[in-house]
Formats: structure tokens, C-alpha cells, sequence
């Protein structure tokens, strides 16, 4: 059981960057995600910690021991592959127990690991298939089977689910989170789906075009972005930004997108204090579309004047237990996920309402939010 | 199985290809192994005598002796050698100029070659200028000048065999080389990350993986290395105890007119292939399973 350290670890093909002086701790046992879109540099920061990339600065620590110079084998790591990486020509039990044979495990330590790991993913009666007569499923616990058997100090998981179809991935995602709590071991997991990161982990890591953007529990990630990027992100669908000035009046400060004016409550003021002084300034305003609702039936927060306003309805989402409603604000396209008991339709100019308590302002140049 | 208005058209289609089939495939096969039957002109019956001439004749015992050296060797050199170079050309910066000059002999009709090779074999006695290279580097680190054509019974022989190898080299290189390159690089990672040594990458992940490649590749040569008569005909005409059974059969129809015995050749070579094509037929079929 160990922690892993990354010290500004960067990794250069020639002239391209793909990972800037990642800084990262990840305390031992925690299950932490590395999520963002593609090309962001998470795989190339896994394959790092896992041995397959050279770390051209830095240093990446496993436990107390720099591993920079260590061969995959010796760092004592786990790896389960997006695409699997089965062994063909070998049955499971084989595939399975590869990795403890050629460390000279005994026959008997080799069968009891490989029988307990299966038994605990539910594949015992598959040992003597070969991986061509697996399902997908079947394929992904075998190479989770395959890292558990090693016993090692980390788990390093590249994007495992996401050959998955939907039902299944869902199911998987519950029993990997389970299997973290059995095995009591390090996890760093790679996705780039951002309901995997937040259903999955302890912490996640943020990252865009090799830069890690913002390290937190996923309720922080959601509630506290740290900018632009993060907040449009993580939330599905995705938060809405709107251009707006910031107008003081008085005590109050008002959002004015051009078409209507939005009272921050002052509850958001009192937590982000640094709001006040961005008066009279250009802002980027962020609402996410569930704090958003139709007026009529808006049930989770208080409607009134100053946070209403009315927008054309172009788009219509039932969902069943909710409805989401696209919208236009001047050029931007908005959404709002409004109770289900809404019956506005397209076309119609309805009342929204805004929780102007979760209104996000991020700073237009360095697009980090206002604090 | 087709049915009714469908049937004509795949006559139709078929047809001209199944006619050229019959004509001249299964009929000559036939009508060979009729003949295998017959005297020297094919004209009266004679059972067996020919297989009996086949079997027990001294040049043709040598013929099958050198067949099987031939199978042997030539299948091992050029499956082996093409696999390790396939193998380890994959990571050198010269790997394409590499496999190009490895490949060219291939472009080289095998008479071409069987006469670029017999200039290499080249014999003169010691006091005279080497013709041949091969000769002229013996008398450089010292020695006297070889007959690698004559010397019997392994040197010449396996002499023509170095010729085969070096035309067919390439081919077999090319063929593996894609399959090598084939294997997932996420297989060798995951390897690495079990830990596997360099080695053992080589003998449970690469080898194993490439093993329907390796097979066909070896079972192509082995037809090949059955037939091989250019090489042999062009180099020594079969002197000096190097004849093979390809050869035997074309002097015996050509230079000798024993039609008899030639047929009978034929038919036995014949039969020696059947079961690698009934082994490459079973492979196929457990692919495609």
C-alpha cells in the first residue's frame, strides 16, 4: 500500500508539451480520477507513473521511492488497459496468472491468487476460456483480474469502462468503487467521461492541454470551480455562460446580461467577497442549468422580480423526471433543467428563474473564477 | 445452396472456370497418374515397376535423401532467419533500405539467380585466378580454393541451398514482419508491466501471437522446397549428387522419354504434397471456427 507523489513532473514529444509540471499527492488508499477531454495529457501523466512513458522532468514517487528510473515491473504497479490487453492465445486463468508466473510465484500461491481474484469478480467459471469467447464485460474483469492477482501498491486503470456499453458501464462503475473499498489500494484512474469522476472518485484531477486545472472532491469540483474551464466541465449539462457587466447598486450587485438583470443574492456575496470589486467590470456569468427553473413551478428556491426573467422557449427535453428547456440568451444558447410539472412549449415566452445564490462569475481575461 | 433461376447464372459464371479447371488440372493429374502406370512410350501396362524404379533406384534415393535435407534446412533458414529479421529490423533507422535489399532477390528469376551463384561457387585450380568470389575470399584468409559445387555430399548440396535461402529470405521476412507489427502494442506493454524480460516477451507473447503467420509462411516454403527443381537444374543439372526429385522427373520426360517413369515421379511428388495441403486446408478452417 503506498501513496504516489508527482513532483512537476513534465513529459515533451520534441517541441510539443503534453504535460506541464504536474503536482500532484495521492494519499495512500484514496481512489483518484485523472478526467478530462481528449488529448489532455491524463493518459500520458498514468503511463508516466506506470513506467511506459520516460519522464522527461520531474519526479514521480511510489510510496517513499523515486521510481523515474525503475522499469514497469519493479515499481511494484498494476495496469489495466483500456483496450484490455488479453493475451489471445492464453485462457484466463493463464492471463490471469502471467504476471505472477514469470516472478516465479509458486504453482499453488499462483492457483489460490488467481482462483480468489476471479471468485471475487465473479469469473470462476471462465478460467479455461481463451478471451475470444468473452463478452466485453467478461474481458474487463479478467484484466482487472489480472492486476488484482499482482497484489501491488497502485492500481493504474486507462479509461477501463469505456468500451462498455452504457447499462454495463454503470453497473461496473458500482462494483469497481465496491472493489476499492475491499482491496484497500491506491487507485489513479483515467477517464475522460465526467460522471465516472465524480460518481468514482475520492478526489479528481482537472485536466486541460497538459496543465492540471483544479485538484478536489468532486462536491468542490461542482460547488467551487476554480475557472472557466472546470466549471464548464464538470455538470451534465453543461454549465451555462452568459457575457454580462456587474452593476452596483448600492448594497446590491446586479448580473446584466443585456437582455435582463439578475440580483446576486447576498449570500453569494458573502462567500465570494472579491465579487465587489469587479463593479462596472465585464464578467463572465456561469449558472448551471438545474439552478434554473420555470417560474410557475419552481419549487427548490424563491421566485421573484429580481431573479426572473423571460426567455423563448426553442427547444423542449423531456426527460421524465425533469424537462430541459434551450433557450437563447442575445447569442448564447442556454439551457435550464426545469421541474417535470412544467408545461411550457416551444415557442412560448416563459418566466425563468434563476438561483441567484449559485451564480458563478469568472474573471473575463484569466477566466478564473471570482472569489 | 443456390436455387432455381439463380442455378443458370452461376453456371454461367462458374462455368468457363470449372471447364479451364477440369482441362488442365484434373485431367492431366489423371491422366499422369495413369500413365505412371505404362511403359516407357505409354504403350503397354506395367503395374508397379515404375514406383519400384521410384523407390529403390540409387539416384533416386539420393533425390529423396537430398529433398529431405532441402525441407530441413531450407524450411528452417528461411522461416527462422526471416523471423529474426523481421524481428529485430523493426527498430533499426535503416530498417526500410534493410528489408528492401533483403527482399530484391525475390525480383530475381530463380535461373538469374541459380547463374549470378553459380559465378559465386566458381572453381579454379589453386595456381590459377579465382573466378568466384567466394574462392578468392578463401584464398585471402589463407586456404585452397573449394569445389562448392562438387564436393559431395553435403558442402554442394547445402551450397545450392544457400541459393534458395537467399532468394527466399525476403519473402518470408516481409510476410512476418507484418505480423510482428500486428501485435497490439498494448499486448507488449502489458507484458512489460507483468514484467516479462525481453526474452520471454519474445517466447510467450510475440511467438505465440504470430504462430498462424509463422505457419503459413512454413507450410508455403515446405511447398516450395517439394517442387524445387530451377536452383538445381540451372547450378549443377543434378551432378555431383546434389539431384532432387523435381529434377529427376524432367530428365526422365525430357532427356531420357521415359513417360513411364517420369509420370510415376510426378504422381509421388504428387502424393508428398497432399498432406500439407489437407494441414494448410484444417488450419484454415480452425481460423475461420
Amino acid at each position: 500500500m503506498a501513496g504516489v507523489t508527482l513532483e512537476k513532473v513534465t513529459k515533451r514529444f520534441g517541441d510539443v508539451v503534453a504535460v506541464k509540471e504536474a503536482t500532484l499527492e495521492v494519499p495512500d488508499q484514496d481512489f483518484l480520477v485523472l478526467v478530462g477531454p481528449s488529448g489532455c495529457g491524463k493518459t500520458t501523466t498514468l503511463r508516466m507513473v506506470a513506467g511506459l512513458e520516460d519522464i522527461t522532468e520531474g519526479t514521480v514517487k511510489i510510496g517513499d521511492r523515486v521510481v523515474n528510473d525503475l522499469p514497469p515491473k519493479d515499481r511494484d504497479i498494476a495496469m489495466v488497459f483500456q483496450n484490455y490487453a488479453l493475451y489471445p492465445h492464453m485462457n484466463v486463468f493463464n492471463n490471469m496468472g502471467f504476471g505472477l508466473k514469470l516472478r516465479k510465484i509458486s504453482r499453488d500461491e499462483v492457483t489460490k491468487r488467481v482462483e480468489e481474484a476471479a471468485r471475487l469478480l465473479g469469473i470462476e467459471n471462465l478460467l479455461n476460456r481463451k478471451p475470444a469467447q468473452l463478452s466485453g464485460g467478461q474481458r474487463q474483469r479478467v484484466a482487472l483480474g489480472r492486476a488484482i492477482v499482482r497484489q501491488p501498491q497502485v492500481f493504474l486503470m486507462d479509461e477501463p469502462l469505456s468500451n462498455l456499453d452504457a447499462k454495463l458501464r454503470v453497473q461496473m462503475r458500482a462494483e469497481l468503487s465496491k472493489l476499492h473499498d475491499r482491496l484497500k489500494t491506491t487507485i489513479i484512474y483515467v477517464t475522460h467521461d465526467q460522471t465516472e469522476a465524480m460518481t468514482m472518485g475520492d478526489k479528481i484531477v482537472v485536466l486541460n492541454d497538459g496543465e492540471i486545472q483544479q485538484v478536489a472532491s468532486p462536491l468542490t469540483l461542482y460547488n467551487e470551480p476554480e475557472n472557466l474551464f472546470v466549471a464548464g466541465f464538470i455538470g451534465s449539462p453543461a454549465m451555462n455562460f452568459l457575457n454580462a457587466t456587474l452593476r452596483r447598486e448600492g448594497e446590491e450587485f446586479k448580473v446584466d446580461t443585456g437582455e435582463f438583470n439578475l440580483k446576486l443574492a447576498p449570500s453569494l456575496l458573502d462567500r465570494r467577497p472579491e465579487i465587489k470589486e469587479y463593479a462596472d467590470q465585464e464578467v463572465i456569468m456561469g449558472i448551471r442549468p438545474e439552478d434554473l427553473g420555470d417560474a410557475q413551478v419552481e419549487r427548490e428556491f424563491q421566485v421573484g422580480e429580481e431573479n426572473s426573467f423571460t426567455a423563448e422557449v426553442e427547444v423542449v427535453e423531456p426527460l421524465g423526471s425533469e424537462i430541459s428547456l434551450y433557450f437563447r440568451v442575445g447569442e448564447k444558447n442556454a439551457i435550464a433543467r426545469v421541474d417535470a410539472d412544467s408545461r411550457a412549449r416551444v415557442g412560448d415566452r416563459i418566466k425563468l428563474a434563476c438561483n441567484t445564490d449559485k451564480i458563478h462569475l469568472f474573471d473575463k481575461e484569466t477566466e478564473k473564477a471570482i472569489k | 445452396m443456390i436455387k432455381g433461376r439463380q442455378n443458370k447464372w452461376a453456371v454461367l459464371f462458374v462455368g468457363p472456370a470449372l471447364f479451364f479447371t477440369m482441362a488442365f488440372l484434373l485431367y492431366p493429374t489423371i491422366n499422369t497418374i495413369g500413365l505412371s502406370f505404362m511403359d516407357r512410350y505409354s504403350e503397354n501396362f506395367i503395374g508397379l515397376q515404375n514406383f519400384i524404379y521410384v523407390f529403390t533406384s540409387s539416384t533416386m534415393l539420393t533425390a529423396f535423401r537430398n529433398n529431405v535435407l532441402w525441407l530441413v534446412v531450407f524450411t528452417a533458414c528461411t522461416v527462422g532467419i526471416g523471423l529474426l529479421l523481421a524481428i529485430f529490423l523493426d527498430r533499426v533507422p535503416y530498417e526500410k533500405l534493410a528489408k528492401t535489399l533483403i527482399f530484391m532477390p525475390m525480383a530475381i528469376s530463380f535461373v538469374g539467380a541459380g547463374v549470378i551463384w553459380k559465378f559465386v561457387y566458381a572453381y579454379r585450380p589453386p595456381m590459377v585466378d579465382q573466378l568466384g568470389i567466394l574462392n578468392q575470399v578463401v584464398i585471402w584468409l589463407g586456404g585452397e580454393p573449394i569445389g562448392w559445387l562438387i564436393e559431395r555430399p553435403w558442402v554442394n548440396n547445402l551450397a545450392l541451398i544457400v541459393v534458395g535461402i537467399w532468394i527466399w529470405t525476403g519473402f518470408c521476412m516481409v510476410i512476418l514482419s507484418a505480423a510482428y507489427r500486428g501485435i497490439p502494442n498494448e499486448l507488449i506493454e502489458a507484458a512489460k508491466v507483468d514484467g516479462a524480460t525481453e526474452w520471454q516477451k519474445l517466447r510467450y507473447i510475440i511467438l505465440p501471437s504470430m504462430k498462424p503467420t509463422i505457419l503459413v509462411v512454413a507450410v508455403t516454403m515446405i511447398v516450395n522446397v517439394l517442387k524445387i527443381f530451377d536452383i538445381v537444374y540451372v547450378m549443377t543439372n543434378g551432378q555431383f549428387g546434389t539431384e532432387v526429385i523435381a529434377n529427376r522427373m524432367y530428365k526422365e520426360m525430357f532427356a531420357f522419354t521415359n513417360f513411364g517413369r517420369a509420370s510415376a515421379i510426378a504422381t509421388v511428388l504428387f502424393l508428398l504434397i497432399i498432406p500439407v495441403i489437407f494441414f494448410n486446408v484444417k488450419r484454415m478452417k480452425e481460423e475461420e471456427a
